[in-house]
């Protein structure tokens, strides 16, 4: 149990408004360190919620009925904000499927990455400008300097893809949640992404959730799936499983 | 021989070169799937077709002839997102209405009846028509837009990335449901996406579109077994395989 | 239609707004009723009552039993420093309601005499005081409402008009078309608007009726507001026009003007509103400001502005403070439309807000 980075056990979410209608149902399972775990659900699953609940940001027309969210061994759930503001960020980290969200348009890529380092680790100093370069070149960003000079709405899906990332990465996190990483990219994006994802948790040893809702990708890239279906993980017999099965197969 | 796009070019402000001599023929039945990735140009290609963009050069011809009026009644579009290609304000009975507009002498009985039989054909029930847009789910929205393309009983469906902004289980519904309408309306699609497994299903020739070129044209099973060009190898690599050589 | 239902839902619970929403109904239909409502005509004057000061409302007789309502009448006499001043005699007149007055003629088709409330001659009720000449100050603001709360409306609707036409070709076109259109209404925004009021009034002959005067008036402070209408209009058609619905009805036939009708016009509709509600403050000061230094609407005729010209001097407000009630309306009213117009952009678009907006 010593690997275990991560550990959801009966998580139970509901609408403030209609407490017997559960968004999350009895979810459970855990993530080790290093691995990645895919999260594969429809539109309405409940895998947002579920990316959201890992980080402590229950929306606020939603409460946690029962179940916990361990992370390296604390309830997440149970933190105050001070707590969990200095979880997020410095030890789970969350990508979005939209980029641009992320970004304020008029920084540029550099100096929303050396904020974030700064406020993680204030004392990196001169070095950081050097350490921003090689996370950009470890996301695998062509030009580091180039992208670090340039704004947002410049760069390419892709590129902003990446250099979300690295934002992500830049405190060296031990949890990386993200959400449909790779489904706003073209078909070669989305495999030069997922080779990203394998090289992070080889090099950094990140444990990685994946949430998409492109059941084939997830099985190729996660070594577990956890599939959901209206709040509720279902295992690979469910009709629902084989329906989404059949479906790669178009 | 339905449709024939002849030395296609389009530059934008900007510089930026969308099309480049594009030529394509498209056969009654023989069902065109064009895949690129995003910027290739694919979408450019669609508008000009339809006529809502200008080209630079080059020609549209349906069956040989330029009309616009018998264009846009033998040609209709779906685009891609369900949620903007329908006009919110307005019942589905006027969004399928307002697709009549070239069919002035039909009688409100006529278009009524034909209103019934494409909610039949794209399986949504009849009884729906004075609801609007925002009461219907996705999947549902493209059904509905698929049924407005169908009022005029067109020749040519021109399908714009309709299916990826769907989830995957309502992908192949929507996919199981083009596949049964063309069989029995003997409709033929241009079927534009980046989403090859999509593509191969529903197409007889396959297009590949790169820096707004078309690299590859040939029959299905050729393009996908033996591809020729090296970009529909590394498209068709990622897409099955999510891998990409360095 | 639910997007418009969905803002107006919002903007009920505005509660503010609402409330100000409710006043300018309340204005308008004192507007519209004035004739019934004001105790005196346009032309009615007593010089014996100049400056003659807001009446007290009497309902115990002498002797302090109940008697109904009543005012008393007034005699004025000088003091030393020959200052005009007023004290109640004993003479008492009962306020009448529905009682024949003076005839009008209601909506300008309907021949009455009967007021809502007044005195018999010689009695005068002053509910607001009188002003130089002795006319009842609050006939005059119900009166005067009537151009001064229609020349906003009225001038708003044609800027809206040619604002609508102009932003929506401009918009629905682009290109060349929008260039020279977008560079006209920059021209005429350019000019402070004040000093292109005062040179389009110059233009206007001075020997015109009253009626004529209004629409004169109307009609220059329109074609100052249109560019700005103009241009918001343009930047929504802008974005319209590339709406995957628009595409779609053009491929299925559709005329341009079919479209703008039907799908880029009704779009723009909720948020026109808006900017249209904070327009008309505009007008209704341009008007008043006009009017102000004599160059609107002229005596006997009333609007809140000329009535103000009559306050420009620091010794009358002393005096007779309350020849300042006019003022009080144009900001009521003002204020109103400004509360209403930005709680409606708020309610029609959540993400606006707190955005200055200076259309």
């Amino acid at each position: 149990m010593n690997d275990t980075r991560l550990l959801v056990k009966g998580l139970t979410v509901t609408l403030r408004e209609q407490p017997f209608t559960p968004i999350l149902k009895d979810v459970s399972f855990s993530v080790g360190r290093g691995t990645i775990t895919g999260i594969v659900g429809g539109s309405g699953s409940g895998k947002t919620t579920l990316a959201l609940a890992l980080l402590g940001l229950v929306p606020p027309a939603m409460r946690v009925k029962s179940g916990e969210i361990l992370f390296e061994g604390r309830d997440v759930l149970g933190m105050d904000a001070e707590e969990l503001r200095r979880l997020r960020g410095a030890r789970i980290s969350m990508s979005f499927q939209e980029p641009s969200g992320a970004f304020d348009p008029v920084v540029t890529i550099g100096a929303h990455i050396l904020a974030a380092m700064a406020a993680h680790n204030p004392s990196a100093g001169t070095l950081a400008r050097q350490k921003m370069l090689d996370l950009l070149a470890l996301v695998e960003v062509p030009d580091p300097r180039r992208v670090a000079a340039c704004y947002p709405h410049e760069l390419s899906g892709g590129l902003r893809q990446r250099a979300m990332l690295a934002l992500a990465l830049c405190a060296r996190p031990a949890l990386l949640v993200a959400d449909e990483p790779t489904s706003s990219l073209d078909v070669t994006l989305q495999a030069r992404v997922m080779a990203l994802f394998r090289k992070l948790r080889r090099e950094l040893g990140v444990s990685i959730v994946l949430i998409a809702h492109d059941l084939g990708m997830v099985r190729r890239l996660a070594d577990e799936t956890v599939i959901l279906s209206q709040g509720r993980v279902v295992g690979a017999d469910h009709a629902y499983a084989k329906a989404l099965m059949a479906a790669e197969e178009m | 021989m339905i449709l024939q796009v002849e030395g296609l070019c389009k530059t934008y402000p900007g510089g930026v070169k969308a099309l480049d001599g594009v030529t394509l023929d498209i056969r009654a039945g023989e069902n065109l799937g064009l895949v690129g990735e995003s910027g290739c140009g694919k979408t450019t290609l669609a508008r000009v077709v339809m006529g809502l963009v200008a080209p630079d050069a080059g020609t549209v011809l349906l069956r040989g002839n330029p009309d616009r009026r018998e264009f846009c009644r033998q040609v209709r579009m779906v685009f891609q997102d369900p949620f903007t290609s329908l006009d919110p304000r307005y019942s589905v009975r006027e969004i399928l209405k307002e697709a009549l507009t070239l069919e002035p002498r039909m009688t409100t009985g006529e278009g009524l009846t034909r209103m019934r039989r494409v909610l039949d054909q794209v399986r949504m029930p009849r009884d729906i028509l004075a609801r609007y847009p925002h009461e219907f789910s996705g999947g549902e929205r493209q059904r509905l837009a698929i049924a407005r393309a169908l009022m005029t009983e067109p020749s040519l469906l021109i399908l714009d990335e309709a299916v990826s902004s769907l989830d995957v289980l309502v992908q192949k519904e929507i996919v199981l449901m083009l596949e049964e309408l063309q069989q029995r309306l003997h409709m033929t699609y241009f079927f534009i996406s980046h989403n090859l497994r999509v593509v191969r299903r529903l197409s007889r020739k396959i297009a590949v579109m790169t820096g707004g070129r078309i690299v590859e044209y040939g029959d299905r099973d050729a393009v996908f077994d033996r591809p020729a060009h090296p970009y529909t190898r590394t498209l068709i690599q990622a897409a099955f395989n999510y891998e990409v050589a360095p | 239609m639910s997007e418009m239902r969905l803002a107006w839902q919002r903007f009920v619970r505005d509660r503010v707004a609402f409330i100000a929403l409710g006043v300018l109904g309340l204005l308008y239909a004192l507007t519209l009723f004035a004739d019934v409502i004001a105790p005196y005509t346009l032309r009615d004057e007593s010089r014996l009552h100049t400056y003659c000061p807001p009446s007290a409302l009497h309902v115990l007789a002498a002797d302090g039993s109940f008697s109904g309502l009543y005012v008393r009448g007034v005699a004025m006499h000088y003091d030393e420093y020959r200052r005009r001043s007023y004290n109640e005699t004993q003479d008492v007149y009962p306020v009448k309601f529905f009682a024949r007055g003076e005839p009008y003629q209601l909506f300008g088709l309907v021949r009455m005499d009967r007021h809502l409330f007044s005195v018999d001659e010689p009695g005068r009720i002053y509910l607001l005081g009188a002003d130089s000449r002795g006319r009842d100050i609050f006939s005059r603001i119900l009166h005067g409402a009537r151009v001064s709360l229609t020349i906003g409306i009225l001038g708003v609707l044609i800027s809206f008009g040619i604002g609508l036409l102009v932003g929506g070709i401009a918009g629905y076109f682009g290109g060349h078309v929008d260039n020279v259109l977008m560079r006209l209404c920059e021209m005429v925004m350019m000019v402070p608007g004040f000093y292109l009021l005062l040179a389009l009034r110059a233009a206007v002959p001075d020997s015109l009726s009253s009626l004529q005067i209004y629409a004169a008036i109307t009609i220059i402070l329109s074609f100052i507001g249109w560019a700005g209408l103009a241009r918001v209009i343009r930047g929504m058609c802008l974005s319209l026009k590339e709406r995957d619905y628009v595409l779609a009805a053009w491929t299925m036939g559709l005329g341009d003007m079919e479209i703008i009708v039907r799908h880029i016009l009704p779009h723009t509709i909720s948020y026109s509103l808006a900017a249209v509600t904070l327009a008309v403050p505009g007008y209704i000061l341009g008007e008043s400001a006009l009017s102000l230094i004599g160059l609107g609407i002229q005596d006997p005729y009333a609007s809140w502005g000329n009535m103000l010209s009559e306050a420009m001097s620091i010794v009358r407000i002393q005096f007779a403070p309350w020849i300042l009630w006019p003022a009080f309306f144009i900001g009521l009213a003002v204020m109103c439309f400004n509360l209403v117009g930005d709680a409606w952009r708020d309610a029609w678009d959540p993400l606006l807000k707190g955005r200055g907006d200076n259309a």
